[in-house]
């Protein structure tokens, strides 16, 4: 334990290869999700409660009864979590969302912004007949 | 010589806790996301690892996760609980090797996240694969790696300071 070094060119050579295993990951998630078109959804308990067009510009309250500090933006094609009375408020501090495959996460009140591809993300089914 | 080792383990919760408030003071890097943070707590943990025992760090861990409970609610303590106790578990094992304390360091810190990362998984937050988990494990890496290199000045100083 007291030869113990501080670091050695193992390490660097350990958090590259990481690094760039991460980082092949982000591409690949990112390339595999993106499409031309596509919506904000905000999720809570992964039940869908509200779908934004990312078009149009807009604040909304999805929920004011359940979540009476919520608020949702939406501004040139990007959403995001404007208001919420978490008390973190890590979903606020998130921002814009704007690549398909994106989330903001309120874990307090179990909430999901993300945006979503227009295309299918489920095969069609086949149809032998 | 049990009331000592008591002491000494309120101590590093306490000294746990003081890093985690200062480290809240330190500008937030902007290309990291909002919840990611330093984790300077990480290094009095590492040193009870290495220099006060295996089982006190678990306690350590448990109790960090104890005190996120009582203070930001149930989501805060148990990420903060399956974080910390995976970081510990993974870097104690590692800890029986050479490792440079650089290394200890970097595992802790992707462990701590990936721990994290797992509790959101299983509430059903997010799915297994989506983007926050190479986000979280390149962020572990960075953040593991800079209190790794501080750990590796400030551990055999206290160490030393310790035997004498």
């Amino acid at each position: 334990m007291a030869n113990r070094k501080r670091a050695s060119w193992m390490d660097l050579w350990i958090a590259l290869g990481i690094g760039l295993v991460c980082l092949g990951l982000l591409f690949g998630i990112f390339e595999y999700k993106k499409s031309t078109a596509s919506f904000g959804v905000l999720y809570w308990n992964n039940e869908e409660l509200m779908r934004f067009d990312l078009s149009v510009d807009a604040v909304y309250e999805p929920d004011s009864v359940r979540f009476p500090g919520l608020q949702i933006a939406v501004s040139d094609g990007a959403v995001r979590f404007l208001e919420n009375d978490c008390p973190d408020r890590i979903c606020v501090h998130t921002g814009f969302l704007r690549i398909p495959g994106t989330y903001a996460v309120c874990l307090p009140y179990r909430l999901k912004l993300c945006v979503e591809s227009a295309a299918p993300t489920v095969p069609p089914e086949v149809d032998n007949g | 010589m049990k009331i000592k080792r008591i002491a000494l383990d309120a101590l590093l919760l306490a000294l746990c806790l003081i890093l985690s408030l200062l480290e809240n003071a330190l500008p937030k890097l902007p290309f990291l996301p909002p919840s990611v943070k330093l984790g300077l707590g990480n290094i009095a943990v590492l040193y009870c690892i290495l220099h006060v025992g295996k089982p006190d760090a678990l306690i350590l861990a448990l109790l960090k996760g104890l005190f996120a409970f009582l203070t930001r609610g149930l989501t805060a303590g148990l990420l903060s609980a399956a974080g910390s106790l995976l970081s510990v578990l993974g870097t104690a094992l590692l800890s029986y090797s050479s490792a440079s304390y650089l290394l200890l360091g970097m595992a802790g810190g992707i462990l701590h996240n990936l721990g994290q990362y797992l509790v959101i998984v299983i509430m059903g937050v997010l799915p297994l694969i989506s983007y926050y988990l190479p986000l979280l494990i390149l962020s572990g890496l960075l953040m593991g790696s800079i209190t790794g290199f501080i750990s590796g000045f400030l551990i055999p100083a206290a160490a030393s300071d310790k035997n004498t």
